[in-house]
């Protein structure tokens, strides 16, 4: 009888260990281990004021290293040289941002779906496989010879990584980052291929993919010349990068004809959508020391990225001899990223092409073992992805490789019956890192100029100023000296005219050094007026560019405050052009009380969006109630991919047509003119704003926009910082929309000695259970720079000091 | 007084294997700890013998004691910023109202003192079925 108790309750205990110890429905940790105050979540509950620490032995040091953390906790880093420097680097990296560094080189490799399963409809495990075939681990590897090619950059990578294992060799269960104990796995190994994949990350977001595919479907679909009408390659009236009439300082190459009986294919593709961004922008803009009230050059730049926590960027300072580098690093890659030195400072935005061109590929037969090139059949390269599933058996999938890269689409993926190969300017051999390298350490114009050689990809306008006085901008990448329209459509791959011939000499890309006007500035504008000798396609800004040059050349002089209002400036070019012409179309005599107090809040508005503007959230509404009208009846029924017109081509169809065919509704057969249109859909909008609150007092532009700022995860709300109220729109100089926006502000007067202001929405540390976390969000949000400390040694004492961690070597 | 001394030696010892251990350790201490002091059940007079519930309250609270001060210890240093979005992540299904900082508290002592209190009992039974 007593057995039998001691086995019931030894059963029971059973039970009850056996159900803290696994996951619980929809609860992927267990629970048991989670609440363990010993080694679960309570052990991420951080300090709330962090206290001194004893020095630290790091084994790989080779001299001692000082890290002095400011009142922000931003850490300045001193080391006795460059290897130190970089290992301490990856160090504290990781000690911050480990959890985030991983996760983001999962995800460009192609491996969530191995730590949150496959998603809803497959759709992590699809993103998966995307990545795999776009070949990202191919591209990375590329990139890693690159770097492994200079003896310079091959120990930057060493000693970060090195530093970056010390970290990862440190921990115990207890002291894993959160998500670990929230998605329960562990932190692998970090190797130099994880730096090249977070960079290979990052470029796909900024310069993966192209219009190839979208284009060749509406051209096919439209006909050239509706194609042609409502897809144009430029925006009008923009103000290029390169200010207009700027003289070429070059010889250009010669720039290969259009292939004599050449014709767009027209194939139809049926391949998933993958959903690019094409909100992605960034400003930076320089003005020379003659336009400047301080008398010195003064550069401003803001990236508008993914708003996530942990933020993207991770500001330092990095310190050794002949290095003394500040500003914000990408967590898995060494050195800044974008900031400044003693003598000068750098930005960048994105360049915009397309450096990705799809090709039609023909297999001799249904072994895929051969395809046809130029050069007759040629062997392909297997390569079978394993993609590993949590929970489930892993996927195997067979990505066929051609001299041009991967291909992307077939019968296995994306339903496609032609083969679809890849070739991405991402998958090319360059050194990005040894630009940023000598961009850290440049001392002038030349180490600048040397420093832009190496960089492939992605293309960036990298803006220069220095403590010379000299302001300066390149677009730099790779660029293929393509034929008119080689690369916008579906190519052959067995054509030798639809290859890659040559690419442009370095010294014919785009760039203006210290131009009359004294200032520069880009948007992600086109870099070029119609006199630059080269082609080249992309999607280009055409509201941020005519505003940042208005504001710059309107102003004798610029201040460094000026700089941050232009940052920090909602106002809508579109608005400004297409309203009065929206306005002039309603007819009052037809309008209820409800729309004439609608009109009159449009008619006070000042083209601002700012929280409580009610003419923004009224506009926004009617504008693109008014695109619906005009599009959604002819694009809504076609096949995926397609592309939709710009806002930009659309407000100057209804500029130049009282009547134009797309006006007319295909459903009712119904043929509208331009002011019956507008009326229609300003009585649609301010009904549909009515609905959700009767009341136009509260159309407030914050009631209709909130930024979220998710966890990278973005599936935990209470990791995130959701609803938040800011001024801003994406195409607007402040593009702070609901998740992306202006990811680091920074602002530099570039004295003898710089003196630089920045912000980024989030906190050095990325742990969810830091007060650091998110230290900076606020300010952001209401606008506020911080008076960035570069430090001139660790003994600097001119500024307050949190306190100072030193690791010695064994 | 004997409850009191168990009951201490049981935290003591869970203490010890938590630094090492998974959670499961705890459960550990309080059945080695409730089997070397377990005794030989007297002779009853009659009716069921007072001592059983004991066994388990001493490895309850012990355990509980370990989980709650030092959960508790280290939520005050972060003024419960994590302990706050922890409860507001395990409710975000379904939305429960007061659930927090003090809820996650509870929640951690209570399982504590489940594992320790359910590896007391069975320590405890076992003691007495191998002495009798």
């Amino acid at each position: 009888m007593r057995w039998l108790k001691f086995l019931f309750s030894a059963l029971i205990l059973g039970l009850l260990l056996y159900a803290l110890s696994s996951p619980l429905g929809p609860i992927p940790f267990a629970l048991g281990n989670f609440l363990n105050p010993y080694r679960g979540f309570w052990q991420n509950a951080e300090p709330e004021t962090p206290k001194d620490s004893e020095p630290l032995v790091l084994e790989g040091l080779q001299q001692s290293v000082e890290v002095v953390f400011d009142e922000r906790f931003v850490p300045h880093i001193f080391a006795e040289n460059e290897h130190d420097l970089f290992f301490v680097q990856g160090y504290l990296t990781a000690k911050d941002r480990l959890w985030q560094m991983e996760f983001q080189t999962h995800a460009a490799a192609g491996r969530l779906s191995e730590i949150v399963g496959p998603g809803p409809n497959g759709a992590v495990l699809n993103f998966d496989r995307t990545m795999r075939r776009k070949g990202m681990v191919y591209g990375a590897n590329q990139s890693l010879a690159g770097f492994e090619s200079n003896a310079t950059t091959k120990l930057v990578i060493n000693a970060y990584t090195e530093g970056v294992n010390s970290f990862i060799g440190s921990l115990k269960p207890a002291d894993y980052p959160l998500e670990y104990k929230i998605l329960g796995y562990k932190p692998e190994a970090w190797t130099t291929l994880k730096c090249a994949l977070l960079l290979k990350y990052l470029s796909d977001m900024l310069a993966g993919g192209d219009d190839d595919l979208e284009n060749t479907r509406m051209r096919a679909l439209l006909g050239q010349n509706t194609f042609e009408t409502i897809f144009p390659d430029f925006p009008r009236n923009v103000p290029p990068i390169i200010p207009a009439g700027t003289k070429w300082d070059f010889k250009p190459a010669i720039v290969p004809p259009v292939p004599a009986n050449y014709a767009p294919d027209s194939l139809l593709a049926i391949v998933p959508e993958t959903p690019r961004n094409k909100n992605l922008g960034s400003n930076n803009w320089a003005v020379a020391p003659s336009k400047s009230t301080t008398g010195h050059a003064i550069l401003a730049n803001d990236p508008h990225l993914s708003l996530n926590l942990p933020a993207l960027w991770y500001e330092v300072q990095l310190h050794a001899p002949g290095y003394n580098a500040y500003g914000v690093s990408l967590p898995g890659s060494p050195c800044i990223i974008l900031g400044f030195n003693d003598s000068i400072a750098w930005g960048a935005t994105n360049g915009s092409e397309g450096v990705a061109d799809y090709y039609r590929v023909k297999f001799k037969d249904a072994s895929e073992q051969e395809y046809l090139s130029p050069e007759g059949w040629k062997k392909t390269t297997l390569r079978v992805e394993v993609i590993g599933i949590k929970g489930q058996p892993s996927m195997l999938d067979t990505v066929r490789y051609t001299d041009l890269g991967p291909v992307i689409y077939d019968k296995r993926f994306g339903d496609q019956p032609f083969p679809i190969a890849y070739q991405w300017m991402g998958n090319q051999i360059g050194n990005e890192l040894l630009t940023f390298y000598s961009f850290n350490k440049a001392k002038g114009y030349s180490d600048y100029l040397q420093g832009l050689q190496s960089y492939v990809c992605p293309a960036q306008n990298f803006i220069f100023a220095s403590t010379q006085g000299e302001i300066a901008l390149w677009h730099q990448g790779r660029f293929v000296n393509y034929w008119k329209d080689q690369g916008k459509y579906l190519l052959d791959a067995a054509n030798p005219e639809h290859r890659w011939q040559s690419f442009t000499p370095f010294e014919d890309h785009p760039h203006v050094y210290n131009p009359a006007q004294g200032y520069i500035a880009s948007t992600n504008q086109q870099p070029t007026d119609n006199t630059y000798p080269y082609h080249y396609v992309g999607g280009y800004d055409y509201t941020r560019a005519p505003r940042i040059n208005t504001l710059l050349s309107n102003s004798a002089q610029v201040s460094p405050d000026m700089m941050k209002q232009f940052q920090l400036d909602n106002y809508y070019v579109l608005a400004e052009q297409l309203l009065p012409l929206m306005l002039s179309g309603l007819d009052s005599t037809r309008l209820t009380s409800i729309e004439l107090r609608a009109r009159n809040y449009l008619k006070g508005w000042n083209y601002t969006y700012i929280r409580g503007a009610q003419g923004a959230s009224i506009f926004e509404k009617w504008s693109s109630q008014l695109y619906e009208d005009i599009w959604q009846d002819e694009f809504d029924p076609m096949e995926s991919p397609k592309m939709w017109p710009s806002w930009s081509t659309t407000m100057d169809i209804l500029k130049d047509s009282i009547e134009f065919s797309f006006y007319k509704n295909i459903q009712t057969g119904l043929m509208t003119n331009r002011n019956a249109l507008l009326q229609q859909s300003f009585r649609e909008a301010v009904a549909a704003l009515e609905k959700d609150e009767p009341d136009p007092a509260q159309w407030t532009w914050e009631n209709s926009k909130r930024t979220d700022i998710r966890h990278l995860s973005r599936s935990l709300p209470a990791f995130s910082r959701m609803d938040m109220h800011t001024d801003g729109r994406k195409a607007v100089l402040n593009a702070t929309d609901k998740n992306w926006g202006p990811s680091w502000r920074l602002v530099i007067d570039m004295a003898y000695e710089p003196v630089a202001w920045g912000v980024w929405p989030g906190g050095v540390s990325g742990n969810p259970g830091s007060h650091r976390y998110d230290s900076f969000v606020d300010d952001w949000a209401a606008g506020k720079y911080y008076l960035l400390w570069k430090m001139k040694s660790a003994a600097d004492k001119s500024r307050e000091v949190r306190f100072r961690q030193q690791y010695n070597a064994r | 007084m004997r409850f009191i001394l168990k009951t201490l030696l049981i935290a003591a010892a869970a203490y010890g294997l938590l630094l090492f251990l998974p959670f499961w350790s705890a459960a550990l201490a309080a059945f080695v700890i409730a089997a070397a002091m377990s005794r030989r059940r007297r002779k009853k007079l009659y009716g069921k013998s007072p001592a059983k519930p004991w066994a388990f309250w001493s490895g309850f609270v012990g355990v509980a004691l370990v989980w709650g001060i030092h959960a508790w210890v280290l939520d005050s240093a972060n003024a419960s910023l994590l302990s706050g979005k922890i409860a507001q992540m395990l409710t975000s299904k379904a939305s429960v109202p007061g659930f927090g900082p003090a809820m996650m508290l509870l929640l951690t002592t209570l399982i504590g003192g489940l594992i320790g209190g359910m590896g007391a009992l069975t320590g405890n039974l076992l003691g007495e079925a191998v002495r009798n």
